[in-house]
């Protein structure tokens, strides 16, 4: 590491990257075990995408840290407080409507992030994002055909999808935690947009979409109220103060207030469901240094 | 639940082909699922569903575009070229394994093995 | 024309070696048959992924975590195939999961037991992945077409499973002492399953190579997978728990100790080690996600 810059650009990649290992690893946890037959072949083509994005972000990461890295040591040799991914990756799959709700919320976020990058002053990375693009519209189609399926459908369907996003939302809003150095990477624009301008992108978009199947009533229960409430994901450190995070309808549009909860994650703090992620994602291989496999 | 049987294309000039079929409850989610059901391994260049029993010529193509089934990132973890080299491999490792005394002498089928 | 003539007239056209199709007239012998074959034949890919998908979540690189994920997808994608021609034969999808996770009906004794380590990814992915793919070939000159269909896209998959697990096995057997003792332990405990798995000596009247289904005794392709597999496992170093195993030059076949066939039996009436388990499994997620099929089945909602 020889500049800011330098370091700015890898906490970016990682927060990037590490997004979409831990999210890929998530979900290639439904691979064999889907609900629905062909269903399990979609949603394991996603995870596979999900880890195949993480790869080639890992690829631009690798020059930036010299002698000794190698794809699975930068992948599977980190400690868990050097992985920063958002909490919401992380989470265990639990059922069906909480997995979709999340892939929804997650690939949404992705889009707006995505298609921001592809204007990155850093060439290769805008090149990266616009392969990823190819592939993450599917995953939106994806998203949008099974929500108007189960929104539309019986109240079991609709309820089994509310109680998914409900819980998925608090952490969906920390994948625009912003970055510790996010002012280096905004000013060379190698981040063309902060993640606060992104987060107010997305809120919206995830507004109309659920308003389209009369599921925006979810949003509504995350309104800001009374005091500050700790979060399971990590101290609050000095004097930094956090309001209570919510989401309110203003004007037509749904916006973001107060700070985050499910934040952390992009300064490598964890919820209780990253250990045991952690464990079973590294251990093999670090119980071998050395060996190939 | 309906049936949709699924048809595709290997090359844009080949006719409709019957590949297999989903299951799935409408036209768009029987489009989604087919893509990956028969199409991630790159089976063709065009895919579309018809539901059962209806007429040859209702069939709905998808709207994915060629280049974009079976994936455009590295999938060569699951395809033939990355594989092809085992055999040779198979052989070298026996070799070496050989040097090293470790090689199992039991009476075998004549030229069997590596 | 009588029922028994329409058997033997259909009895003359298997013999003439003619394809079935879906839509054709079949004795009712022939149609269950064939259903239970390829039933169980599509509950053992869907149960086969249980014990290889407990290994993605822990494998030792990026790459072959993407590869595990892939091949376990294909063996669901299996399932799918299979199904689907088993439901055109008569008997729904959902009446056949339903069966399948109420312990009703069977699946191959391989995916009763546990595994324990990345060497039974190994075991798993070369061994009997090529037992299997020495059955499923003999099934590719089945009567009945759709099977012999789907039995064609399947072979072709299996055939680059069977190349990715050697790959893993030659990483194992060329690594550390650790690496090599990991597959040979594996080795060890899965050979007993695996004799099992081509199943004990054939019935005085097997109604199955009778009707074509199957084409090849058991202890024919058993032989073919002694000879496929145990040379390349001596060179690797790799010994095998049977110490009459060889082949025998004069007889022209190879002579092998025949394993203890009562945990065969366990297996087959559903007490395998991990049967509970896996069913169990299987029948939580079903039944907790009943909401789905009811969604599935309903009506499709008003274009917006």
């Amino acid at each position: 590491m020889t500049t800011d810059a330098d370091a700015a650009r890898l906490e970016l990649l990682l927060a990037l990257a590490d997004d979409e290992l831990i999210l890929g690893h998530r979900h290639s946890e439904w691979t064999g075990w889907v609900p629905h037959l062909e269903e399990d072949l979609a949603f394991s083509s996603i995870a596979q995408d999900e880890m195949a994005h993480a790869r080639l972000l890992y690829g631009l990461v690798l020059p930036m840290l010299g002698e000794g890295w190698t794809e699975d040591r930068v992948a599977l040799g980190r400690e868990p407080h050097e992985y920063r991914n958002a909490v919401l990756c992380e989470r265990l799959n639990r059922d069906w409507g909480y997995s979709l709700a999340r892939q929804f919320l997650y690939d949404t976020a992705d889009d707006v992030r995505t298609e921001s990058l592809t204007g990155s002053s850093w060439r290769e990375l805008a090149d990266v994002m616009t392969l990823v693009r190819m592939e993450e519209a599917y995953h939106l189609e994806h998203a949008r055909e099974w929500f108007g399926r189960l929104a539309g459908g019986p109240v079991a369907a609709r309820e089994h999808l509310a109680a998914g996003l409900e819980l998925a939302l608090p952490d969906a809003i920390g994948l625009f935690e912003p970055l510790p150095s996010e002012g280096a990477v905004l000013e060379d624009e190698v981040l063309p947009k902060s993640s606060e301008a992104m987060l107010a992108e997305w809120l919206p978009r995830v507004g109309e979409e659920l308003e389209r199947v009369s599921l925006d009533y979810v949003l509504e229960r995350h309104t800001p109220v009374g005091d500050l409430v700790p979060t399971s994901s990590g101290a609050i450190e000095g004097d930094e103060v956090l309001g209570v995070p919510g989401i309110v309808r203003r004007d037509g549009r749904w916006e973001h207030q107060g700070g985050f909860s499910g934040a952390g994650g992009r300064r490598g703090h964890h919820s209780e469901d990253f250990l045991g992620l952690w464990e079973d994602l590294t251990g093999l291989y670090r119980a071998h240094p050395g060996a190939t496999w | 639940m309906d049936v949709w049987d699924v048809l595709g294309k290997r090359t844009v000039t080949d006719e409709w082909t019957l590949v297999g079929g989903v299951k799935a409850p409408d036209v768009e989610m029987a489009l989604l699922l087919a893509r990956e059901t028969h199409f991630r391994h790159k089976e063709g260049v065009a895919y579309a569903v018809r539901r059962r029993g209806e007429a040859a010529d209702a069939l709905v193509p998808g709207t994915w575009p060629a280049e974009t089934l079976g994936g455009v990132t590295d999938r060569s973890y699951r395809r033939q070229e990355a594989y092809a080299g085992v055999g040779a491999k198979l052989k070298r490792v026996a070799a070496q394994l050989a040097e090293r005394g470790l090689r199992i002498d039991r009476p075998r089928p004549p030229g069997s093995g590596s | 024309m009588t029922y028994q003539e329409r058997v033997d007239a259909f009895r003359a056209r298997i013999d003439a070696g003619e394809k079935i199709e879906a839509g054709d007239w079949m004795p009712d012998e022939y149609r269950q048959a064939a259903l239970k074959f390829i039933e169980m034949h599509a509950n053992s890919e869907v149960m086969g992924a249980l014990p290889e998908r407990e290994w993605i979540p822990r494998a030792p690189t990026l790459r072959r975590k993407l590869s595990l994920t892939a091949k376990v997808q294909d063996e669901v994608g299996h399932g799918q195939i299979l199904y689907r021609v088993a439901e055109d034969l008569g008997k729904s999808r959902e009446q056949m999961f339903d069966d399948l996770v109420n312990g009703r009906t069977k699946f191959h004794n391989v995916f009763h037991y546990p595994t324990e380590s990345w060497g039974d990814v190994a075991v798993i992915g070369w061994l009997i992945d090529g037992a299997a793919l020495v059955t499923q070939k003999a099934l590719l000159d089945a009567s009945y077409a759709p099977y012999v269909r789907a039995m064609r896209r399947i072979c072709a998959e299996e055939s680059l499973h069977l190349r990715h697990g050697e790959d893993i096995t030659l990483e194992l057997v060329s690594g550390s002492d650790a690496q090599r003792e990991m597959f040979q332990d594996a080795v060890n405990r899965w050979w007993e399953p695996i004799m099992h798995f081509f199943g004990p000596p054939s019935k005085a009247r097997d109604v199955l190579l009778e009707w074509g289904i199957k084409t090849r005794t058991n202890e024919d392709l058993r032989q073919e997978f002694f000879s496929t597999y145990v040379p390349k496992l001596w060179d690797l170093g790799i010994s095998v728990p049977d110490p009459e195993l060889r082949y025998d030059e004069a007889a022209g076949e190879w002579i092998w100790s025949e394993p203890n066939w009562d945990g065969f039996w366990q297996v087959v009436r559903g007490n395998g080690p991990m049967t509970a388990t896996r069913l169990g499994l299987r029948k939580g997620m079903w039944d907790t996600h009943a909401w789905i099929r009811e969604a599935f089945a309903g009506i499709p909602p008003k274009a917006a």
